[in-house]
């Protein structure tokens, strides 16, 4: 009798033990793309306090490096480039440029990583949230007071076509060969300027999650798991500990204390979203939001106030959700249905969002429109 | 020998029998609390909340977030601390949140009750200072890791 309840009392146990749940743990740093950048995981011995975690945000400075427009990278060597000039690029920066291409294409245009006038012209550039850079002649003295003289906006248009930029890559060497065309406006010259701010945090998390796949298989560690995280708009999931599925909540873009709208449940997926909520000023009783409509060199009149896309690579998700905005509802519904995207829109308007999406959580009273 | 007598009146259960497999069903209730409730993540800062609705967070790495409202909401640093004063009208509050000590306390305040804000002790990853007066709440800010926002 004695033994058999002992029998039952180990193998109870046994099961037990097994199942004890693994903890996450969470690397900030605050040091690139201005912003957050969580390092969610397991912690191994080597990871906690070890060369992983070290090396992972090294490679997020010299991903930053590689795209910023600021600096001595290639992308900032790009923008101080003459017209026609060609300019010698890094693996990094050509796999960006590459890929901004495609989405360019596949967006038209709607994705345009070549407005980097604009960026700056409408205040939303680092000069303005670092207080850093040389004052420009179409500076205005409060930026959230008065809009750009219609010069610029205008006069800037010519300098927007991404296809003429030309890659090229030579043994191993890449090249990108910035277009001839150039404006003058009051006697000062302007050429092509390059932003990356639509796919560069995606991008650099596609390459970090390259680099712990590889780390963890030398090291042994097995199957990532846990995720990575830029600002909140970049939210790369590895594999869930748990084996459930991270609980994903997406920000309602008009709460004032972050609730969320919607959860979903997800692993080994990237989460992109974009919106007027991260960047934007009112003026006149209008919004005026960092994504710029490249066909009218203004701040979009959308109604989208965030969009949000499920992908494989991140950086691909990046550059979609800032197109989606940028296309407005009907265009970004049309577009979604045609490419079998999984994608969420809210109009906040509406108070509604759109979703090709299956299975969710509504919280809150936001209504569902599905596509 | 016939010991089956013997096994037939020895009972099911010797004291020291009793004792193990308390121990064991001991064992089993501990590691069942882990299972069913894992720990989450820590306190990453604290919320401040004035009639139950959040009007100012706090986040050890990031500094501190208000929210538009009813509120005046002033902010000055002092030996590396963060005092924050939420004040409506005459009545206010002085929190200083400490991001080395990972503590927040209300430093001044000139609230009517008996048990003064000002007088509760710091609280850490748990507790809560209440200000009934004025309506006014310090918690900690947890963060469960399963659960990500964009």
């Amino acid at each position: 009798m004695r033994r058999v309840v002992c029998a039952l009392l180990v193998l109870f146990l046994l099961p037990l033990a097994a199942c004890g749940g693994k903890e996450l743990i969470a690397d900030d740093t605050f040091a690139y793309f201005n912003t957050r950048l969580r390092w969610v995981h397991v912690p191994h011995e080597e990871t906690v306090g070890g060369d992983l975690r070290a090396s992972l945000f090294a490679l997020a400075g010299q991903v930053e490096e590689a795209l910023s427009a600021e600096g001595e990278g290639p992308i900032a060597r790009f923008n101080a480039a003459a017209a026609g000039e060609k300019v010698e690029l890094d693996a990094v920066s050509y796999r960006t440029l590459t890929l901004a291409k495609e989405m360019y294409e596949e967006t038209e245009g709607a994705y345009n990583p070549a407005l980097g006038l604009y960026t700056d012209l409408w205040g939303f550039s680092p000069r303005f949230s670092e207080g850093e850079g040389a004052a420009m002649p179409y500076d205005r003295e409060d930026f959230t007071k008065e809009l750009p003289d219609a010069k610029y906006i205008e006069g800037f248009l010519p300098l927007t076509d991404f296809s003429s930029v030309t890659l090229s890559a030579e043994e191993e060497r890449y090249f990108a060969q910035k277009p001839d065309a150039e404006v003058e406006i009051d006697g000062v010259t302007y050429t092509m300027q390059l932003d990356l701010g639509g796919i560069g945090k995606g991008m650099c998390a596609d390459i970090l999650a390259e680099f712990l796949d590889e780390s963890y298989a030398a090291e042994g560690f097995g199957e990532v798991e846990g995720y990575l995280a830029l600002a909140e708009s970049s939210l790369l999931l590895f594999a869930d500990p748990r084996g459930e599925g991270f609980e994903v909540g997406l920000t309602h873009p008009r709460s004032e204390t972050k609730e969320n709208f919607l959860r979903f449940s997800a692993q080994n997926i990237a989460f992109s979203t974009g919106g007027d909520a991260e960047k934007s000023y009112e003026l006149g009783g209008k919004l005026y939001s960092h994504i710029i409509d490249g066909k009218t060199g203004c701040p979009t009149e959308s109604t989208i106030a965030s969009a949000t896309v499920l992908t494989d690579e991140a950086a691909r998700g990046d550059a979609l959700c800032t197109a989606l905005v940028a296309m407005g509802k009907d265009r970004a519904i049309d577009f979604i249905r045609a490419h079998g995207l999984q994608a969420v829109l809210f109009v906040a308007e509406e108070n509604i969002f759109y979703t090709t999406i299956e299975r969710y959580e509504i919280l809150g009273d936001a209504k569902e429109v599905r596509l | 020998m016939n010991r089956l007598p013997d096994v037939k009146r020895g009972k099911a259960f010797r004291p020291l029998d009793l004792i193990f497999y308390a121990l064991i069903l001991a064992l089993i209730a501990v590691l069942l609390l882990f299972t069913l409730w894992p720990s989450k993540g820590g306190a990453v800062g604290f919320s401040v909340k004035y009639e139950g609705k959040t009007v100012y967070t706090y986040r050890f790495e990031g500094g501190g977030e208000a929210v538009e409202g009813e509120l005046t909401i002033s902010e000055t640093e002092r030996d590396g601390r963060l005092l924050v004063r939420f004040s409506k009208g005459e009545e206010y509050n002085l929190v200083e949140f400490d991001p080395e000590g990972r503590t927040a306390r209300v430093l001044d305040a000139n609230c009517s009750a008996r048990a003064d804000c000002a007088h509760m002790p710091a609280i850490g990853e748990s507790g809560t200072i209440l200000c009934v007066p004025h309506a006014l709440s310090v918690e900690p800010l947890t963060e469960d890791l399963f659960r990500p926002s964009l």
